[in-house]
């Protein structure tokens, strides 16, 4: 079943055409990676995908809806939640309380219950925190006990990336998008991390990733787009994809036969 | 143990408050104690815009104000009790609260201060040119005190009690807030709003709900102020009264419970220290904050909590060595 359907989509920043004509569609369930080099409009596409953009021309599907016209936190409801590129935790805020606010749209309690403290505001605050401890568990952020008390912004970069997963899943989204997750991760970490998306895509959450690290994305993906100057040059499974010829060239220039 | 311990302090604290008035017998002083209770309250209201959600605003006086003349004037041409008017004070001051941050919440930084202080003016102005009413530049005197069940608050004493009473409460209820959902999501604005909005938290909505709050904080704290002193004039509601109210939650620490109590405690103290010295105050006061951005940029509790969380993470760090 098709999950996410992007639809000829267009993407126009004042006299640069960021993403021209793109299609592709993530089936329920898989990993899905967009590759491409640098400019190639990944981020872009993500933007676009999340709400933070909005598509010059075409359209976006998401679950049987199209998504014109909806703002991110209306997507974060229908079930896209998102990791940033550029890690934006809430940094002055605890790593637990990071992983219950992604949990805001799947929560109710308004301002007077949460003001008195009413047991229905207190009964749901310790039911999204026992969710927020088992999330860090599974994303492996669980094991040092009083690491969930530290600032956001006081831990390690690699682990501030785990971080916005486990915030992003609080929301219980049916699609994850993750930005470059492995940026400035050591190779354990990188390990630990394709096991984390593999765990994620067999709880049935789709996920897409846009990644540099070819190693990674190869050994997670289960389906690959490759973009190159806003344009889909090629969409497959990884063992095809290493062996493309208009992959090759948009990766390492014109000539790269030869080599 | 940080809880228990927490609990026995919070216990002395409450009874050392408690027992002010029996060692305070000037009243004077009483009265000082009285208005730090009442300016806590203010600032408590302050910080959840400014320092928990990371909005500037330079209105306070101008909610501070609206609840004063709104429950005075309630209390005196009606019969309406006290505690009613004051709590109607409040709820008038949180109603325009939300209705100016609906529009003026597409701002940010300056232009935020702007509007927030043309609000605090817009309000002083109404109430020097309320005719009658408000009693313009003269205010309003002999304002009704507060009676709970027949008895009548007649003394600074017993409204010294009313007032503690009233911090408790809305300490309790600041707390609350802050560590809720609702809490949660008005940090998260403050500290990253794209990520906040790509969370589901409605940006837009969640400033207009900490105003609102505010409103009702600094409303219902301009009650208990009218209600303490009996009279009220358009002078006490300037702009130099927002400033010193931000400038004691910056100086105790904005986005902490204790902060805006601690920074009300000094800055009163300091206030009435220099008192004899007249215009001084407002260079000391300018000092204040040039020296709190620059070497105490969380102020007091902000600096302590940052002491406290970098011991921490060293202990784990050491834990996990040896482990």
């Amino acid at each position: 079943m098709t999950l996410l359907k992007v639809d000829n989509v267009t993407k126009r920043f004042a006299g640069l055409t960021a993403v021209d004509s793109c299609s592709f569609s993530v089936e329920q369930g898989a990993v899905h990676a967009l590759i491409g080099p640098n400019g190639a409009g990944k981020t872009t596409m993500f933007n676009m995908i999340g709400g933070a953009l909005a598509v010059s021309d075409g359209a976006i599907n998401f679950d049987g809806q199209d998504l014109a016209g909806t703002l991110p936190h209306d997507r974060m409801k229908m079930g896209i939640a998102r990791t940033f590129q550029l890690i934006s935790l809430f940094k002055e805020m605890n790593v637990i309380e990071n992983v219950m606010a992604g949990a805001y749209c799947r929560t109710h309690s308004g301002i007077l219950a949460s003001m008195l403290n009413l047991p229905s505001a207190r009964r749901e605050a310790e039911a999204t925190k026992a969710r927020a401890l088992e999330l860090l568990d599974f994303v492996g952020l669980g094991d040092s006990a009083g690491a969930g008390l530290m600032l956001a912004g006081s831990l390690s970069y690699g682990e501030q990336r785990i971080l916005e997963i486990a915030r992003a899943l609080a929301g219980d989204p049916k699609l994850i998008l993750l930005d470059e997750p492995a940026a400035g991760m050591n190779p354990t970490e990188k390990i630990r991390l394709s096991d984390t998306i593999r765990q994620i895509a067999n709880k049935g959450v789709t996920v897409l990733i846009v990644e540099h690290d070819m190693q990674l994305v190869m050994g997670v993906a289960d389906k690959i787009t490759v973009l190159d100057h806003g344009v889909r040059i090629a969409e497959g499974l990884p063992k095809d994809i290493q062996n493309d010829p208009e992959v090759i060239r948009a990766y390492i220039g014109e000539g790269a036969e030869q080599c | 143990m940080g809880q228990i311990n927490q609990k026995y302090v919070l216990a002395v604290l409450l009874v050392a408050l408690v027992c002010v008035p029996l060692i305070l017998t000037n009243n004077y002083l009483l009265l000082v104690a009285t208005l730090i209770g009442i300016y806590i309250i203010v600032n408590c209201g302050l910080d959840i815009v400014f320092g928990y959600s990371g909005q500037i605003t330079l209105g306070q006086a101008g909610f501070y104000a609206i609840g004063a003349y709104s429950s005075a004037i309630l209390s005196i041409h009606t019969e309406i009790p006290v505690i009613f008017c004051m709590i109607f004070g409040g709820l008038l001051s949180s109603f325009l609260g939300m209705l100016v941050a609906i529009p003026s919440v597409k701002l940010v930084h300056h232009f935020l201060a702007m509007v927030t202080i043309g609000f605090g003016e817009i309000i002083r102005l109404l109430a020097m040119n309320g005719g009658e009413l408000t009693g313009a530049a003269d205010g309003i005197s002999f304002i009704p005190k507060l009676n709970l069940f027949g008895y009548v608050f007649e003394t600074v004493g017993s409204y010294y009690y009313f007032v503690l009473a009233c911090v408790v409460v809305f300490l309790v209820i600041k707390h609350n807030l802050v560590t809720s959902r609702v809490g949660r999501a008005f940090r998260s604005i403050r500290d990253d709003n794209a990520a906040a909005a790509a969370f589901g938290i409605n940006v837009r909505r969640m400033k207009v709900t900490a105003f609102t709050v505010e409103g009702f904080f600094g409303g219902f704290g301009g009650a208990l102020y009218a209600h303490l002193v009996g009279f009220i004039s358009p002078e006490t509601f300037a702009l130099q009264q927002s400033v010193i109210f931000l400038t004691m939650v910056l100086l105790g620490g904005s986005g902490t419970l204790w902060g805006p109590v601690i920074g009300t405690v000094l800055i009163s103290i300091l206030f009435e220290a220099l008192q004899p010295f007249g215009q001084v105050q407002m260079v000391v006061y300018g000092l204040i904050i040039m020296v709190v951005i620059m070497f105490l940029p969380r102020g007091i509790a902000g600096t302590l909590n940052d002491r406290f969380n970098r011991q921490n993470s060293k202990k784990l760090e050491l834990s996990s060595d040896a482990s």
